[in-house]
């Protein structure tokens, strides 16, 4: 295989993960995944490991995707699995973290033998269980797990487990065609991709997924290989259940290989949903080095081979069965924070400060469940003051509030950037934003809004002296009665239209002095 | 008013950013053709000039402008305030909130076109239903505006395209001051207030800009009427160009597709890739049933030229064509894995490709092709232009590769860009042909078909000139949309059916013409679906039968292009556009000459040995010829390969039928 042949075939796999990527965006029934995004696609070779992802892809999804097929392949060996199955599981300890994201993945088979795998995890709208992620213990209240199954078996479509999952979920006809359009994503890929096995001549993809991983991985390591030895520590704090958590973190840089170890997190809370699965956490810690390592690199198997995350069993970033994980964003969308600040030290032009935790809203009623996320203040970097409400550590998009309106009875009469919420610095944190919702008319029709507000507890420092950034907020107004907090966990459900939820995400901590 | 046609002088004339382009076909369907330096200082003396120079007089003088864009780009508009609903004036710079590039910790979105103090609320609400939930007060509007120092007033409130109410009375005020403005529901009628909200600003800021040009181009009286070219590939009245010149954005790469499709009528081909290959880019565009493809918006002014996302989105029809960084002038180097890319950073016009001798360093594709025997040194530009085998042997050497490398991973981007944009339209390529056009596009148009499948390219007389020839070949057309969400099994067919004629009819009126062409198609989603997929209405009367055959055609195209289609799920229908198009111009082509050709020498071509080499215009139709064969023209080089046969069709066409080997 010569270069220009490999540099031919690789662009080709990356090109037939974005017509998944396409296909699941044009056909989602759910704003969180047709204008939201929050999904991923990615082709894997026979022993599951990742080889392309399509470039808008969730990049936790990418780094999670390989540990449910190999779940799911453990379950299904090879001899077992059949031309026209496809293969389902939500169990966040091998998937995405959380129940809500499920990973579809298909085998492509030819001329009867395995060939790759072709899969996705996109965030459903809904996946049952409470609304009340303050108030849950463990992950049975969180929701229906679906275990490593099979969605269809050679070609035929499991009735009963789309009938159990339908009656389980609120809105099922959204979280049905969401899975179906997952499911006819891989169609179109396996399809693309044995069209361009034909093409190349290709048996199946192990020959060249080796090569590209090999070339991946020894890119990598001379990425690593640049920073200096040593091992650098750094920390985050995040709001926590019922008091804030510390996260400490130590990278280790040995010659070309890293360790990522967070020895001395806190134990798994009790309640709360915050808790981080390793398979989560692990993802957001190679998603972050891969920022700062080599973002122009390719993100395959072969890339993160020589990165090793360790964390505590049982601690808030290994917690073990049953623990609640459902809001688990609010602890893992740190792991960057600490990663980034304990890089500093060796790479201080190629980290960024703290960007403030995002916002996911839902709102919810009869004949809606939809979802609005909203960015926060990115962290400065040298030379840069941060971006003013983008999303990060995700690829997804906010969603336009007209079609946010569209589908809920829900008026938003306010959605602004903060001004000075960005952490003061030589070069300044980017500007959080807020958010005012009330209910569009006043009929008897409740209206659930649910926030996971995180950052109100917390000031997380930046980077070099640079200050941190405004605080996150929420709150609800009643006409006459004044303020009040946001409920623990965020849920609120609105009765009146002078009622009003208003939730405020933070900005970016700044860099300098 | 109508668009009618009459025979008599017509020109072209396309600005690009280096050359200004001219076609003009007499009555008599003589065609001639200039080409010379863009004046950027005042764009429309060299339009002027060019137009003198052609001769004669002239009846129609069709335009295409690259000036909307230029403006964007180099910020070099008005100084533009935004009206928006209270609590809304950020909409402009959060945008989506979205990674363009999910690992680049530091990208950067374009500088909003209006500065933070000129982003103004007003206090007024329309709910999602148009329902009036705080009025508009006019004179806040006027308080709002008064004294301040602006060229132009975009309005954006939440929910115009439902109701347009209070964006109307806000112009009103707005314009009753004195001030340019234009509102949402005029420039961008569709939900989505950030992309509406863009496209509007967009809009405002070049609308002085817009009216001083069109001004100027119409007091030079160089024609009896002046038409511009939009980027949907229809033609604006000066009138209409005033009002929404965002419209103009992609009005070169548009007149490009109806050149392309042109030849596809002429030709009586139904599914046709254009292939527009320049110095910077490679263009590819979808050309079926004699028209390009036509999507719902672009972008524009991108920090990252080839990043989907780091630009402006300006919303509104825009011919469906895909853009890659792969052209003559596309750099070559090597990636951090030691892997070779190819663009898309180019060298430019200067310094150029190394071969041009003007100081370039960087190897180019340019130069791979000069040492690998597809260029004549001595021919490039007809021989105005001697290209430096020695410096392109250096450049690339210095990067340690082979001339072939380069020139195949350049091929196979332009071939897997083509082939996703194809597929994402349910297209199977293997059965279009290529139509190839842009000074280096025939070099390369055999061996893309050839990777794509492809079984025949066609590349035209002046290959170099196209969009100027493709000014000419435009109808006039107008189109309208209009939203009548409704499950396809409840539909109220008699209310789709008077929708359905009542913009039929406005669409003669504006046409002014009997013999037209009316397309009606229609966006279908599967109820709560979040997107639509755009299909053909069935010919006849508004119905039942209609609402049958619209299932079955939505089925086929949704599995087509999505691979399954769920069972059992209603399906919605949310918007029908009609498109009345009257007849489209006869194009005459290049007069052929008789006798027999021979070839003006043999070159050395890698990996094909000693290859003929023809001069275009010595070609007789009818002619045929057995590859490896090299065609050569002033504007362009055409390659024939091993086991592929090249034939002259009547009016110069070259057919080449692809046998040779899939590489």
């Amino acid at each position: 295989m010569t270069d220009v042949d490999l540099r031919v075939m690789w662009d080709r796999l990356v090109h037939i993960t974005e017509e998944c990527w396409l296909t699941i965006w044009r056909t989602a029934f759910s704003t969180i995944i047709g204008e939201a995004q929050d999904f991923g696609c990615e082709l894997l070779d026979p022993d599951g490991g990742s080889l392309a992802h399509s470039p808008r892809s969730m990049p936790v999804f990418n780094l999670s995707l390989p540990r449910a097929v190999a779940a799911l392949v453990a379950r299904f060996p090879r001899e077992r699995l059949r031309e026209g199955d496809v293969l389902v599981t939500n169990d966040p300890w091998v998937c995405a973290g959380h129940l809500f994201d499920i990973a579809v993945v298909t085998p492509v088979f030819r001329r009867g033998r395995l060939a790759g795998l072709v899969g996705s995890i996109a965030h459903c709208s809904d996946i049952g269980g409470s609304k009340d992620p303050a108030g849950v213990r463990e992950v049975y209240e969180e929701g229906l797990q679906i275990p490593p199954m099979r969605l269809y078996r050679a070609g035929e479509r499991s009735r009963d487990l789309l009938e159990l999952i339908a009656a389980n979920v609120r809105r099922p006809e959204t979280v049905i065609g969401d899975i179906q359009a997952q499911v006819a994503a891989n169609v179109v890929g396996a399809r693309r991709l044995l069209e361009f096995m034909d093409e190349c001549g290709l048996e199946d993809l192990g020959p060249l997924a080796a090569e590209i991983q090999s070339r991946s991985e020894a890119a990598m390591r001379a990425a690593i290989a640049a920073v200096p030895d040593g091992a650098y520590r750094g920390e985050a704090w995040c709001d926590g259940v019922d008091w804030p958590l510390r996260l400490p973190v130590e990278v280790r840089v040995a010659g070309d290989a890293l360790t990522v170890d967070f020895a001395g997190a806190p134990p798994q809370e009790p309640r709360g949903g915050v808790n981080c699965t390793y398979s989560y956490t692990a993802a957001h810690a190679a998603y972050a080095l891969k920022c700062v390592l080599g973002p122009d690199l390719p993100a395959n198997h072969g890339a993160y081979r020589p990165i090793e995350v360790l964390a505590p069993a049982g601690s808030i970033l290994a917690c073990e069965r049953p623990a609640s994980v459902g809001v688990r964003t609010r602890v893992g969308w740190y792991i960057a924070t600490a990663i980034f600040g304990a890089l500093a030290a060796a790479l201080p032009e190629r980290v960024k400060a703290h960007t403030a935790s995002p916002l996911s809203v839902t709102a919810y009623g009869e004949g809606f469940n939809d979802h609005m996320l909203l960015g926060g203040g990115n962290g400065a970097w040298r030379g840069g003051e941060g971006q003013s409400a983008l999303l990060f550590p995700t690829s997804a998009a906010n969603v336009a509030v007209e079609m946010f309106e569209a589908r809920t009875p829900v008026l938003v009469e306010r959605k602004r950037l903060l001004p000075a919420s960005g952490g003061a610095g030589r070069w300044r944190g980017g500007q959080g934003q807020e958010v005012v919702l009330r209910k569009l008319h006043d009929d008897d029709a409740p209206v659930l809004i649910a926030a996971h507000v995180e950052g109100a507890r917390v000031d997380v420092p930046g980077l070099f002296g640079g200050a941190p950034g405004a605080r996150a907020g929420g709150w609800v107004e009643r006409a006459g009665a004044g303020r009040a907090p946001l409920p623990q966990g965020g849920t609120v459900v609105l009765r009146a239209s002078d009622e009003r939820v208003v939730l405020q995400v933070g900005g970016g901590s700044g860099y300098g002095t | 008013m109508g668009l009618s046609r009459v025979a008599a002088a017509r020109v072209g004339s396309d600005i690009g950013g280096t050359f200004t382009d001219f076609v003009r076909i007499s009555p008599t369907g003589e065609i001639r053709v200039g080409k010379r330096l863009t004046t950027p200082d005042d764009p429309a003396r060299a339009v002027r000039e060019g137009v003198h120079e052609l001769g004669g007089p002239v009846r129609e003088l069709v335009h295409g402008t690259t000036l909307i864009t230029n403006a964007l780009i180099t910020r070099s508009g008005a100084r533009t305030a935004l009206l928006t609903t209270a609590g809304f004036r950020d909409t402009l710079v959060i945008g989506r909130e979205q990674r363009y590039d999910i690992y680049d910790l530091f990208i950067r979105f374009p500088e909003p076109l209006v500065p933070t103090e000129l982003r103004l609320e007003v206090d007024e609400r329309i709910d999602r239903d148009g329902n009036v939930v705080r009025p508009l007060d006019p004179a806040q509007v006027e308080a709002a505006l008064a004294g301040l120092d602006v060229e132009a007033v975009a309005i954006c409130f939440l929910h115009a395209y439902r109701n347009p109410l209070h964006e109307k009375l806000a112009a009103e005020v707005a314009r009753r001051m004195g001030l340019r403005c234009c509102a949402s529901h005029e420039v961008l009628p569709e939900i989505r207030e950030f992309d509406r909200t863009s496209t509007t600003v967009a809009n405002a800021y070049v609308l002085p800009l817009a009216e001083g040009y069109i001004g100027r181009m119409e007091s030079a009286g160089l024609a009896d009427r002046l038409f511009l070219m939009t980027s949907s590939g229809g033609l604006a009245t000066p009138a209409t160009a005033r009002a929404l010149p965002i419209r103009l954005l992609e009005s070169g790469p548009a007149a490009g597709a109806l050149a392309a499709a042109a030849v596809a009528r002429e030709l009586g081909l139904t599914s046709v890739l254009a292939f527009d290959m320049g110095g910077t880019t490679a263009k590819a565009c979808l050309i079926e049933d004699g028209g390009p493809a036509v999507a719902a918006g672009m972008e524009v002014a991108r920090v990252h030229r080839f990043k989907a996302g780091s630009g402006l989105p300006v919303g509104g029809p825009t011919v469906d064509m895909i853009e890659i960084g792969a052209g003559g002038g596309s750099i070559a180097r090597l990636d951090g894995l030691g892997l070779l890319r190819v663009g898309p950073e180019s060298a430019g016009a200067t310094p150029g490709p190394a071969c041009y001798g003007r100081g370039g360093k960087d190897p180019t594709v340019t130069d791979a092709d000069l040492l690998l025997g597809h260029l004549d040194p001595g021919y490039f530009l007809g021989g105005e232009m001697p290209l430096d085998r020695v410096a392109a042997e250096a450049a690339v050497g210095r990067l340690g590769c082979h001339p072939t490398d380069i020139v195949r991973v350049v091929r196979e981007q332009m071939a897997a860009a083509a082939r996703t944009h194809a597929v994402e339209r349910g297209k199977d390529l293997r059965r279009c042909t290529l139509i190839a056009f842009g000074g280096a596009g025939p070099v390369h148009a055999v061996a893309v078909a050839r990777i794509l499948g492809m079984p025949e390219v066609i590349v035209p007389p002046l290959p170099g000139v196209a969009s100027a020839f493709g000014l000419l070949a435009a109808p006039a057309a107008f189109e309208y949309a209009h939203s009548l969400p409704a499950l396809l099994d409840g539909c109220d067919w008699a209310a789709v059916g008077s929708l359905l004629e009542d913009m039929e009819a406005r669409g003669r009126q504006m046409v002014g013409q009997d013999d037209v062409t009316v397309k009606r198609r229609a966006d279908l989603r599967l109820l709560g679906q979040v997107h639509e997929l755009e299909v053909d209405v069935p010919p006849g009367r508004a119905g039942r039968a209609m609402g049958e055959a619209l299932r079955k055609t939505y089925a086929a195209a949704y599995v087509r292009r999505f691979g399954l289609m769920p069972e059992g799920n209603p399906i919605q229908v949310l918007n029908w556009r009609v498109r009345v198009e009257g007849p489209k111009p006869q194009m005459p082509l290049p007069a052929v000459p008789n006798g027999i050709p021979r070839p003006k020498g043999m070159r050395e071509v890698h990996g094909w040995g000693a290859t003929p080499v023809f001069e275009r215009n010595t070609l007789p139709a009818g002619f045929t010829l057995a590859g490896p064969v090299i065609i050569e023209e002033r504007e362009s080089t055409t390659l024939v390969g091993p086991g592929d046969r090249v034939a002259v069709r009547t009016h110069g066409h070259l057919q080449i039928g692809l046998g040779g080997p899939r590489p």
